[in-house]
């Protein structure tokens, strides 16, 4: 039963995480509303976005359309780097951030001791 | 349905789905299943009616509907050294054959909006692969028609491949050796179209026409280490109430010799049940004074156990932080409540001080 819509509309890369080690992050969301099955954007499962310092990533869900999340309660939003083929074992934790009920349009800067640094863009639908 | 094994069902499935479609190559040798593997599978029948009609087979059979994967797992692995399955074991015993396997498998049916049919088993070395090697696997692909879930019966195999090599997709089709109602037999290839082998079903349901299905195996775990690796659940199936970690805050780190720093990540288990981890794998750096907005969702009816480890990479209980337990009677509806660990990890100049804020969102989200 979703009472709430949020739309991601993009993600900005400040930094990195590891710099000078690899050639900018592969990063992959995992949305997961009110604890529900999780769903991972992009889709596939060795499938990820390449972003380097100054990428705007301007998200889409896996028709092609605004990636919209519907929620009850909660929203969880995760930014992981994908390192490995076939072994999530092996992803990187980048950062989270948990949508709660709200309104109007923002953004949500996620840092960590690695250097990585983005910044999610958002829209409250309803 | 055993909501647990179908938690730690979910981590494949979710996995499967984001596979996407695959490109099929129907396989160029006849669909038919050898004299030698009929007789083998046609003795695992026996054995298997045997087994699942016998006092502790039935136990056993039962206990599947309450406990987890692991376990669930280690009673398929010893399923062949029951007594009922001697004859069967001497048979695969001599089989002179190149390296092969010979597989055991229960078929667990569960529903995430659409339905799944699992296979939990084991795969044994058969022919030059004998005694030498084994492996624990998970199969599983889309099905219809899901009554209810749960265990609907076995799957046995007779494979070209190792244990270790059974993983990945593999197409079946079913052919029909006339071993009874409630019975199919199948052919099994990949996606390249090679034969990998032949499979005997019991239970699970009769359907009409020939029976094409796709299936992806994961390898759990295998004696020549090439395995998928365990995954882990992040689905939580709705229960009551609903909490949310909104931050952990490090008032004072463990050192551990390595920086200023812990490489923090905590697990958490509802009214005793499937223990989850956040993040799901991986851990979040932090040092003292810093606060981590995890927003971690709980879904819990009475109490929730949340433990904090510092990840050295050895996952032992040495690197345990702090130990949190929460019920619902400490919790106000819409307030957000600080816990402390119930227990000092500190020890000689370690102060280790983890604290963690928690909100309850919804109670009663089921009534």
């Amino acid at each position: 039963m979703s009472k709430h819509s949020i739309k991601i509309n993009s993600i900005y890369c400040t930094h990195t995480s590891e710099s000078n080690i690899t050639d900018g992050d592969e990063v992959y969301l995992v949305c997961q509303a009110d604890g529900g099955i999780p769903i991972r954007i992009p889709y596939g499962i060795n499938e990820a976005h390449n972003m380097e310092k100054g990428d705007t990533w301007n998200l889409t869900n896996n028709d092609g359309d605004s990636l919209i999340l519907n929620f009850e309660y909660e929203v969880l939003v995760t930014l992981w780097d994908h390192d490995l083929n076939d072994d999530p074992n092996l992803a990187t934790y980048l950062q989270s951030h948990d949508f709660q009920p709200g309104s109007g349009s923002g953004s949500i800067r996620l840092k960590n001791y690695n250097d990585a640094d983005y910044t999610i863009n958002y829209s409250y639908i309803d | 349905m055993n909501t647990i094994l179908k938690t730690q069902i979910s981590a494949y499935t979710e996995k499967y789905q984001s596979l996407g479609t695959t490109a099929v190559t129907k396989p160029k040798q006849t669909l038919t299943i050898s004299d030698t593997k009929q007789k083998v599978l046609k003795q695992a029948q026996q054995c298997w009616e045997n087994y699942s009609t016998s006092t502790h087979g039935a136990a056993q059979l039962k206990a599947v509907t309450t406990t987890d994967l692991p376990t669930t797992q280690a009673m398929v692995a010893n399923l062949i050294n029951s007594p009922e399955f001697a004859d069967l074991k001497a048979t695969l015993d001599t089989l002179n054959i190149p390296a092969s396997s010979f597989s055991i498998g229960l078929n667990i049916e569960v529903e995430f909006i659409i339905g799944f049919a699992a296979t939990i088993g084991v795969a044994i070395g058969i022919g030059d692969s004998k005694g030498v090697a084994t492996s624990e696997f998970l199969s599983v692909g889309i099905t219809e028609g899901i009554d209810e879930g749960g265990l609907v019966g076995v799957q046995f195999g007779i494979w070209d491949n190792a244990p270790s090599d059974l993983g990945g997709y593999a197409w079946s089709t079913e052919v029909d050796l006339g071993f009874g109602a409630e019975i199919s037999t199948a052919v099994s290839y990949s996606v390249s179209g090679g034969i990998l082998g032949a499979t005997l079903t019991i239970g699970g349901g009769e359907e009409d026409g020939i029976m094409e299905e796709e299936s992806y195996t994961f390898i759990i775990g295998s004696q020549e280490g090439n395995s998928d690796g365990y995954l882990r659940p992040a689905y939580q199936p709705q229960k009551n109430n609903l909490l949310i970690v909104t931050s952990l805050k490090c008032k004072h780190p463990s050192n551990d010799g390595a920086g200023n720093e812990n490489e923090v990540y905590f697990t958490f288990q509802a009214d005793s049940e499937t223990m989850y981890y956040y993040p799901t794998y991986d851990y979040y750096s932090m040092k003292e004074g810093d606060t981590w907005s995890c927003g971690r969702s709980i879904w819990f009816n009475e109490s929730i156990n949340i433990k904090i480890y510092d990840d050295d990479g050895l996952h032992s209980d040495n690197d345990l932080m702090g130990n949190y337990v929460i019920n619902l009677s400490n919790l106000v509806l819409g307030e957000t409540k600080t816990f402390n660990s119930t227990k000092d990890y500190s020890h000689g100049l370690d102060n280790i001080e983890y604290t963690i804020n928690v909100k309850l969102v919804a109670q009663n989200a089921q009534n």
